[in-house]
């Protein structure tokens, strides 16, 4: 069971790097991407709990970060993070709401995204504040707006067709 | 952080001590050891999912690739039959073209080596003959019109029969009024106009060219100029005399209208066979009679 549970953790998480480096850039607008990744281990996390929100955001941070070897570890310390606490919020946060679930994704994207600035750049606050506001505050909306889309209205109009 | 209330909760809590400890020591470690491990692994599993991915997208690129490879072989068969009338309109045109070629107006230079106007006839000789492209027929021109044709050649001589010499005869209109008419050679008016009405529309001084119906000169070739006229005998007919546009006594240099093809005569319209009896030894050792 556990097994079989790894497997389908890691086809999902191969998938989900293949859309994060395939489709992000696809859809990057005016050099904004989302982040696939972050936004579905969120969704994932809220559904599945605290642990396998961290479980997948290690295993897929850590793979993310070799794919992108600048800072091995601290993505998949950040995505855990982010996995862990949004599993925790499910209780506490009424996840049904699209309105929310957005505003949820879109916190935990814009943390992620600082936190990732202020560690990297070794709490250069500066740097990061101008990096979050350049990129990472347009970055997270559109992560937001995308995941919440896909996650809600598509599901909602693939039901109403039927 | 919040705290675990359950076991689950409490597992999921050490396993995140845990693993940010894993994660955070691969990070900061001063080993370059655990990235490399960790950038292996991640290569190597996420390798497979890549190349299926890529595989795919060929896949797609294929398809959609065949799609244009059908469109534009459609269209090149399209092309291709398009360029197969093209090629035989090319080779219509270029028959046409090597035709028309031939027909066109080639200009042998020459001047008058001789002359002769007397009752007998007006001639002149020039030093262009039949090896020079010169053929019987081949109109002759000056500077101002028609002087003549060739009526007779050697290899590098020709006589021409000029306008004023009693036996010529050239179709002929008034360039005005498109009046047809022939005009003959008189030693003494010069050129006469003659089987045109008298109600046709003819005034001193019109430019009288060549009509090209005769078939033996072709047409607009200016012949002279309307000088007097009068009425024929009987009455129904203009009588009106020409002042030619190349005075026979002013004629020194001129050109031969000569077929590009020069195997071929003057083409099919001015061109007459070359008879042996038109050679000009033969038409000076034999005199011929005048009409």
């Amino acid at each position: 069971m556990v097994a079989q549970a790894a497997w389908v953790v890691l086809l999902l998480l191969g998938i989900g790097l293949l859309l994060q480096n395939d489709l992000g850039s696809r859809l990057a607008l005016f050099g904004i991407q989302p982040d696939l990744l972050l936004g579905a281990l969120v969704l994932l996390a809220r559904r599945m709990g605290p642990l396998t929100g961290l479980a997948v955001g290690f295993a897929a941070g850590l793979m993310q970060d070799g794919l992108m070897p600048d800072h091995v570890g601290l993505n998949a310390w950040l995505l855990m993070t982010a996995g862990f606490l949004c599993g925790h919020a499910r209780e506490s946060i009424f996840w049904e709401s699209s309105v929310a679930s957005a505003l949820i994704v879109f916190l935990a994207a814009l943390l992620h995204n600082f936190a990732q600035g202020v560690l990297a750049s070794g709490f250069n606050l500066n740097a990061s504040l101008q990096l979050l506001l350049r990129s990472g505050l347009p970055s997270a909306a559109y992560t937001a707006v995308f995941v919440t889309f896909v996650a809600y209205a598509v599901p909602r109009v693939l039901r109403g067709r039927d | 952080m919040p705290a675990p209330r359950t076991p689950s909760d409490r597992a999921a809590f050490l396993l995140y001590i845990f693993l940010s400890f894993v994660a955070l020591g691969v990070w900061l470690s001063p080993f370059p050891s655990p990235r490399a491990w960790v950038t292996g692994a991640a290569s190597a599993l996420y390798l497979p999912f890549r190349a299926v991915s890529k595989g795919v997208e060929n896949l797609l690129g294929l398809v959609v690739e065949r799609e244009g490879l059908l469109t534009e072989a459609a269209e090149l068969r399209r092309a291709r039959i398009g360029i197969q009338e093209l090629r035989e309109e090319n080779q219509r045109l270029r028959d046409q073209m090597d035709f028309a070629r031939r027909d066109s107006l080639h200009l042998v230079p020459a001047w008058v080596l001789a002359k002769r106007s007397d009752r007998l006839g007006s001639r002149v000789l020039i030093n262009r003959g039949q090896l020079d492209g010169v053929r019987i027929g081949f109109p002759v021109i000056g500077r101002e019109g028609l002087v003549g044709r060739v009526d007779a050649l050697e290899g590098h001589l020709s006589r021409v029969r000029l306008l004023t010499d009693r036996a010529s005869a050239v179709s002929a209109s008034i360039d005005r009024s498109h009046v047809d008419g022939i005009v003959e050679g008189d030693p003494v008016e010069g050129l006469r106009m003659r089987f045109v009405s008298y109600s046709a529309d003819v005034k001193p001084g019109d430019v009288v060219v060549t009509s090209g119906l005769g078939g033996s000169f072709p047409p607009g070739l200016p012949v002279g100029r309307v000088r007097r006229l009068g009425l024929e005998s009987g009455g129904l007919l203009r009588r009106i005399e020409i002042e030619p546009a190349e005075l026979p006594e002013r004629v020194q240099d001129v050109f031969v209208l000569a077929a590009g093809d020069s195997s071929r005569g003057w083409g099919f319209l001015w061109a007459r066979p070359v008879a042996p009896t038109d050679s000009l030894a033969e038409s000076v050792r034999t005199p011929r009679v005048e009409p």
